[in-house]
């Protein structure tokens, strides 16, 4: 339990301040909802209902500070249903699950509105009014919880608690419960002595209580019932102020009317309606600084960072670590690292991609500038002085390169959250019962390759869903079990992330393929072994939707999944499936799109560069090795297959158009649509090179991806294999 | 294009800066805010299938930047590459390119007297490019949409996603 406000004179610029709510509270919708989503229904897990509650009490507190009044009402609302549950004084039913996953979605728009990346403003009262309506409805059946006294013991004190955070600790036990006998001595060796009388369980209040005090120092006892009694607070000034617990509460009761939109006062003892505004706090404070709460904390409890300090210089980026964390919001956060470890940003900053990539342009000039030096420096054979600092400096600069693109990585649990949602939505809609399993959601990869691996990923899902998984009747009749699995994993192999979309459904339909085949006149060999059936649904226009199943088909093909899969730097799509077993479909793409591994390849006087990831082999060429098809190009034979060949110099018009039968290599690539060989002249060597775009300034280019700058400054281009590969592989004259 | 349109309304007194420069015996100005720098000559890396005077693409400070040489675009002059062929790289539509033209001569400010509307007359360059022609003493500047040129289909510098967004 955390206070909910704070003075918010201490940050200044409020647009600052919303900015960080926004993301925060982006956070914290996205942790509600895959939280809800990981929830046992019929024992939902303690702390994870608490990292809900949290989360929407965060929300809460941070939207009514900055005057967003309907995002505070339905977190408000949610809070409460929230706090029943994990009371246990209600069953997590479907129906409140469903509402609260709603209600995220509603805060989430609301969130997205008040930023300004939607036009209209979400409507909210429908929700609230069924969280209502559901809260209201099973209340008969409430086991009612008496509330239960404690005699909390703090001390003795090793120093004096900051007479801010006592006050802010007390008032939010105030919003709990009731407060009463408090009897301070704030000094070291002193004691602070209170009863209080709340429904939560003592581990709640031991939680508020440690924000405050060492946890070695507080001691927590039943009490018997008593009387409201005046209590005195000693401050740390040693000044003394009268305090009525009973006046108090009327103030709390007070501010909650206060906001227009702020929701009515929930009726009985539940004490869940109050939360305080950011004015009223202050005026509670008897008009003491604002910045008290900020300025006068002192790293002592958990979670505290030192680079809190309001003072603190802004560091590099513009942005002091403590702009995130203002007042009382800190103490929420101290709450959400506890239970929420894994979606809290621990000790972390937030800085702007551009920012990001400017470094990462700078770190990679760097690196070409290192590497011109050493040229330079292996030619001219100076003092050796030199080329031992130079290779130093080499070895910096990769270094330095490649922790700055480690800052691009994101772990891919970014993309995965959102699937369990799908799932559970559209099972629903299917009237399927499908189970979704999760791994390697730790895997990391490029951030910007997040919004582009979504949608193929989501396309697969959904077939799965939609076409794979059978309905449980079916299931049971093929002595499966009623619920169907999907696993979606990830890993990382080598220099590529590897995603996997399996399901156990019925999987692809040979027969029904292969007669859509044949209505689409596309020739196969019957006898094709199910693998060359398969890649029949990657065909343009060969919707799985409307062929292997008969549900009706909605969006894309795979035609489209696998096509923006592969711009993605050569991802690959793979598949298997065995009938009635399942389908399990990989996708594979590189873990970065900034940085290649890469064969760069002579021809003529151009150079030119591969994505090592396509290259299979390269070969010299002898006599007899390339064979001509009349009018068809030429084919070289390698081992027992017939590769198509591609002219580099033919497709490039560089050299003089006598490319070498003979002495030349061939570098056999393997991209979309099958294998080639590439004729080039004389291999350069291996090295990860920067990719660089050719469209910013120019446009694109046929036969090539990007560009990228070599050791000695000079662009060479990155070929677009699959493109390449394409031309050559239809047979006809690799011209583009 | 806000480059262009604007020329011919600015007051009496207002003087515009223009670079001029020279392609074949022709004079040409383009707005001093265009151009973001002038470099020498470097051979830039060639790409095949574009027509001949897209001279390639050049690592500048690790963006890759276009290079056309507008003296072969236009047929002007002689398109030789020494020490003394300049680059003119240009910021337009959020693009930076570069051009090669025969020599860069100076910056000049012009008021708006000093710019007569461009008659119809069959340069090199076809009239939409042309926004006006400067004079100075006993010279004759064209004045060019550097913009508008650069970005047009003709120059086959902008793909064509771009063309829709730009036109």
């Amino acid at each position: 339990m955390s206070s909910s406000s704070s003075g918010s004179g201490a940050f200044g610029d409020t647009s600052d301040f919303r900015a960080i709510f926004f993301e925060e509270a982006d956070e914290h919708v996205a942790a509600i909802e895959s939280v809800l989503l990981r929830l046992n229904q019929a024992a939902p897990d303690a702390e994870d209902l608490n990292a809900i509650f949290r989360a929407a009490h965060s929300i809460k507190g941070t939207s009514g500070m900055l005057g967003f009044s309907e995002i505070t009402s339905v977190t408000h609302v949610l809070e409460n249903l929230l706090d029943d549950l994990r009371k246990g004084e209600r069953q997590l039913t479907e129906e409140a699950l469903d509402l609260m996953l709603r209600a995220g979605d509603v805060v989430k728009m609301q969130v997205a509105f008040r930023r300004g990346t939607v036009q209209e403003a979400p409507d909210s009262a429908a929700i609230e009014q069924e969280l209502r309506a559901l809260m209201e409805r099973d209340v008969g059946g409430r086991p009612a919880s008496a509330p239960r006294r404690y005699a909390v013991r703090l001390g003795p004190l090793a120093a004096p608690i900051d007479s801010a955070e006592l006050d802010l600790m007390l008032s939010g036990l105030g919003e709990m419960g009731k407060v009463e006998a408090v009897a301070t001595s704030n000094v070291a060796g002193g004691e602070i002595r209170f009863e209080v009388e709340l429904s939560g369980a003592e581990a709640d209040l031991r939680s508020v209580l440690a924000l405050v005090v060492p946890a070695d120092a507080i001691r927590v006892d039943k009490a018997a019932p008593a009387a409201p009694a005046k209590a005195i607070v000693a401050d740390d000034h040693g000044g003394e102020i009268f305090f009525d617990p009973a006046e108090w509460k009327k103030k709390q009761k007070a501010t909650v009317a206060a906001p227009a939109a702020a929701p009515p006062a929930e009726s009985g003892d539940s004490s869940f309606d109050s939360f305080v505004s950011p004015e009223k706090f202050r005026a509670r404070r008897g008009g003491g600084e604002p910045q008290e709460a900020v300025s006068d904390a002192k790293p002592r409890g958990p979670g505290r960072r030192a680079t809190d300090d309001p003072a603190a210089e802004p560091n590099l980026f513009g942005r002091r670590a403590s702009d995130v964390v203002p007042g009382a919001e800190r103490r929420g956060r101290r709450d959400s690292e506890r239970g929420m470890q894994a979606l809290a940003e621990a000790a972390s900053i937030r800085v702007s991609i551009e920012k990001v990539d400017l470094l990462v342009n700078l770190v990679g000039e760097l690196v070409i500038t290192e590497a011109m030096l050493a040229q330079q420096q292996r030619q001219e054979e100076s003092d050796s002085r030199y080329a031992t600092g130079l290779v130093d400096l080499g070895r910096h600069a990769r270094n330095l390169q490649e922790a700055v693109m480690s800052i691009r990585m994101v772990p891919i649990s970014t993309v995965f959250t959102r699937f369990p949602r799908l799932a559970r939505e559209l099972s629903q809609r299917f009237g399927k019962e499908v189970e979704l399993k999760v791994s390697g959601e730790t895997t990391e990869f490029d951030r910007g390759l997040i919004e582009k691996i979504t949608d193929p990923l989501t396309h697969l899902v959904r077939n799965s869903i939609d076409h794979g998984i059978e309905s449980p009747a079916e299931r049971e009749a093929a002595g499966k079990p009623r619920c169907g699995m999907i696993w979606l994993s990830a890993s990382q192999k080598g220099g590529s992330i590897v995603i996997e979309v399996r399901d156990d459904g019925k999987g692809l339909n040979r027969k029904r393929i292969l007669e859509r085949a044949a209505e689409r006149g596309i020739r196969i060999d019957p006898n094709a072994d199910d693998d060359e059936v398969w890649q029949l649904i990657f065909e343009a226009g060969f919707s799985t939707a409307e062929t292997v199943t008969d549900v009706s088909g909605r969006g894309v093909g795979m035609d489209v999944v696998r096509r923006n899969i592969q711009v993605l730097g050569g991802g690959k799509v793979g598949l298997h499936s065995r009938e009635g077993a399942g389908t399990t479909v990989t996708v594979s793409v590189p873990l970065t799109l900034a940085i290649m591994e890469a064969m760069s390849v002579a021809v003529g006087p151009a150079t030119y560069v591969l994505p090592l990831s396509a290259v299979i082999e390269s070969r010299s060429i002898q006599a007899g090795d390339i064979a001509g098809i009349a009018g068809q190009g030429h084919t070289l034979r390698v081992r027992d297959e017939f590769l198509p060949v591609v002219r580099l110099s033919e497709v490039f018009r560089e050299g003089n158009g006598a490319a070498p039968e003979q002495g030349g290599i061939a570098v056999i690539v393997e991209s979309e649509g099958g294998k080639a060989a590439l004729l080039v002249d004389e291999l350069l060597g291996q090295q990860q090179v920067v990719v660089k775009s050719l469209e910013a300034n120019f446009r694109r280019m046929p036969g090539v991806s990007s560009a990228t700058i070599m050791g000695d400054g000079r662009v060479a281009l990155i070929l677009d294999l699959a493109q390449i590969v394409q031309l050559a592989g239809k047979g006809a004259r690799a011209r583009l | 294009m806000a480059g262009g349109a604007t020329h011919s309304q600015s007051g009496a007194g207002e003087l515009r800066e223009f670079l001029s420069f020279r392609l074949g015996a022709e004079e040409y100005g383009i707005e001093i805010l265009k151009v973001q720098e002038i470099r020498g000559w470097e051979q830039p890396t060639a790409i095949a299938n574009t027509p001949a005077f897209i001279k390639g693409v050049i690592n500048l400070r690790g963006i890759i930047v276009p290079i056309v040489d507008l003296r072969l675009k236009f047929n002007l002059g002689e398109a030789k590459y020494d020490e003394f062929t300049v680059v003119i790289i240009l910021s337009v539509a959020k693009r930076v390119v570069g051009a090669v033209v025969d020599a860069v001569s100076d910056v000049l400010s012009l008021s708006a007297g000093q710019i007569k509307p461009a008659p119809e007359f069959s340069a090199a360059l076809e009239t939409q490019f042309i926004t006006g022609l400067g004079t100075l003493e006993e010279r004759m500047l064209i004045l060019l949409d550097i913009e508008k040129l650069m970005t047009s289909r003709d120059m086959q510098l902008v793909g064509d996603a771009a063309h829709a967004a730009t036109h």
